[in-house]
């Protein structure tokens, strides 16, 4: 199994959890460079343990992972973690889906990106203009006040932001964000969903969406897959989903959708 | 409850301060016998009298405490550097080591301390040098003390493993030594001093148990512990009760400790 010439990330696998049986069964995703790829699916579809295990980040005390990941034809399920450790952050970056929770609430902002930078670039690089120009990217300010801020200190929105200005910082090929609009109030959201699309643009980043938020998902993304049971039941561009859902899961999640209709007078 | 922490806490400085300056408090070596004065009540020369074989009571008294306030917490502090140590390579690698260190630890929570300290010291040199002496009843409580440090301290890890801000930094590319060092380390602080706070009585009393069997710290150097084993002629209590002295600091400095740490809870 190679991956084809095209794809960036090429995922088959299934995951089980110790005690509570299978998750992930046989999915198979792809994504090709600089595509955004939304996955959308319910709670408990196994949307955060996908996002996981393509990180390498299950515990592997807890979970058992079988099949390939293919992430520029290298499998990561067979990768010694040293080399992994370097991809992640670097090559495949990871927006996690509550910003507040993961930011470290001991560290300073100026303090974590620059950790984010040094643990793959050494000492040697200018980290504060790199996490400036990142910060820049989200529309953050850039100055030495900001830099000094703790995580306490900001906005969900804005923790949300540095949270996507760390992933961005060294360029990733793949961003896999995970439900990192799920918190946030509609026109924050809207501004993140925008931003996603611009660093999309800017640095060709290709982008893993995840989401229970369809609208969401087709606003920003060119291809979405429904995911159902832990099996990815349909996958198609984003207009198509809503206009013509083949399977019966994919239209019950389309009817379930709130509708406008003007109340009759 | 505050009136009682402030007097906890001067009470502590006051021993420490005396013990610190034992030199130049103490008017006689602690040593130095005094054959002609042996067994002589508290006067001007001797403020708590002298013992068997002449010494100063006083003298013995504040250069013995010196020992125990500077040993009890050296080795607490390395009980809880074992404990940190073990407690986050099993909490955080999982597997054989965490099951390893879990019988460990269980096996060390369940000995009986003193049987397992009069045992192991026994298997020491009785005349061995003063200073050794010291040193080896220390690092015994240590060796002996670390488990419930490393019990606490596997939990909390094992918890912080799953938790947000490991989640991310191991998704920005932070290895291993760095997660553990600059992101779990920190938060074991507040876990990390409270049980210092509770081992440093405990050594403190486990140091005065093995020094009234005569296992501890070794003559003539003076301990807490061999300046207690005094009390073991308690038929003379009645006529000298200036030989209480040691205990009745012992219980004061102990009390206080634990009025201090019991405190700490409602300042923070």
């Amino acid at each position: 199994m190679t991956a084809e010439s095209g794809e960036l990330l090429r995922a088959r696998v299934s995951v089980d959890y110790e005690g509570r049986g299978a998750v992930l069964r046989d999915l198979d995703l792809r994504v090709a460079p600089g595509e955004i790829v939304g996955l959308a699916g319910q709670s408990g579809s196994g949307k955060s343990t996908l996002a996981l295990a393509l990180m390498g980040l299950l515990d592997p005390r807890r979970a058992a992972v079988r099949g390939a990941i293919h992430f520029r034809g290298r499998d990561l399920l067979t990768l010694p973690e040293r080399e992994f450790r370097s991809l992640r952050g670097k090559e495949i970056a990871f927006v996690l889906q509550s910003a507040l929770a993961s930011l470290n609430p001991a560290m300073r902002i100026g303090a974590q990106l620059r950790e984010a930078w040094e643990v793959h670039r050494g000492r040697g690089g200018d980290w504060k203009a790199e996490a400036g120009a990142a910060l820049e990217a989200v529309s953050l300010p850039r100055d030495d006040a900001f830099f000094r801020r703790f995580p306490k200190d900001l906005s969900v929105g804005m923790a949300q932001r540095v949270l996507i200005a760390m992933a961005v910082l060294h360029r990733p090929a793949l961003l896999i964000a995970d439900e990192p609009t799920s918190a946030l109030d509609v026109i924050t959201q809207a501004e993140i969903l925008k931003l996603f699309r611009g660093l999309n643009a800017a640095y060709g980043t290709a982008v893993l969406f995840i989401t229970h938020d369809l609208p969401s998902a087709a606003s920003l993304c060119h291809r979405i897959a429904v995911l159902h049971e832990g099996r990815i039941v349909e996958t198609a561009a984003a207009p198509e989903i809503f206009e013509r859902p083949r399977h019966p899961y994919t239209k019950r999640l389309i009817e379930a959708l709130p509708r406008w209709e003007p109340a009759p007078a | 409850m505050k009136a009682l922490r402030t007097a906890a806490a001067a009470v502590l400085i006051g021993v420490a301060v005396l013990a610190a300056g034992a030199d130049a408090f103490a008017r006689h070596d602690y040593a130095a016998q005094f054959r002609d004065h042996a067994n002589e009540g508290p006067s001007r020369r001797f403020l708590l009298g002298t013992d068997d074989v002449g010494r100063d009571r006083f003298s013995r008294l504040l250069h013995g405490v010196r020992v125990s306030l500077l040993c009890a917490p050296a080795a607490a502090l390395l009980a809880i550097a074992i404990g940190a140590v073990i407690g986050l390579a099993a909490g955080y690698f999982g597997g054989w080591l965490d099951r390893a260190a879990g019988i460990a630890i269980d096996l060390f929570l369940s000995l009986p301390w003193l049987f397992a300290l009069l045992m192991l010291r026994a298997l020491l040199p009785l005349d061995a040098a003063g200073w050794i002496s010291i040193a080896a009843t220390f690092l015994l409580l240590a060796g002996v003390g670390w488990a419930s440090g490393a019990r606490v301290v596997r939990a909390s890890v094992a918890g912080m493993r799953e938790a947000g801000p490991i989640l991310h930094a191991r998704a920005y590319g932070c290895g291993t030594w760095r997660l553990l060092w600059f992101h779990m380390a920190p938060n074991l602080r507040p876990v990390l001093s409270a049980q210092f706070w509770v081992l440093v009585p405990v050594f403190l009393l486990t140091e005065a148990n093995l020094g009234v069997l005569g296992l501890g710290v070794t003559e003539p150097i003076p301990s807490w512990g061999n300046i207690l084993a005094e009390l073991q002629n308690y038929h003379r209590i009645p006529e000298s009760p200036w030989i209480l002295a040691p205990a009745a600091l012992l219980v004061l400095v102990v009390g206080s400790l634990h009025f201090l740490v019991s405190g700490r809870g409602a300042w923070e």
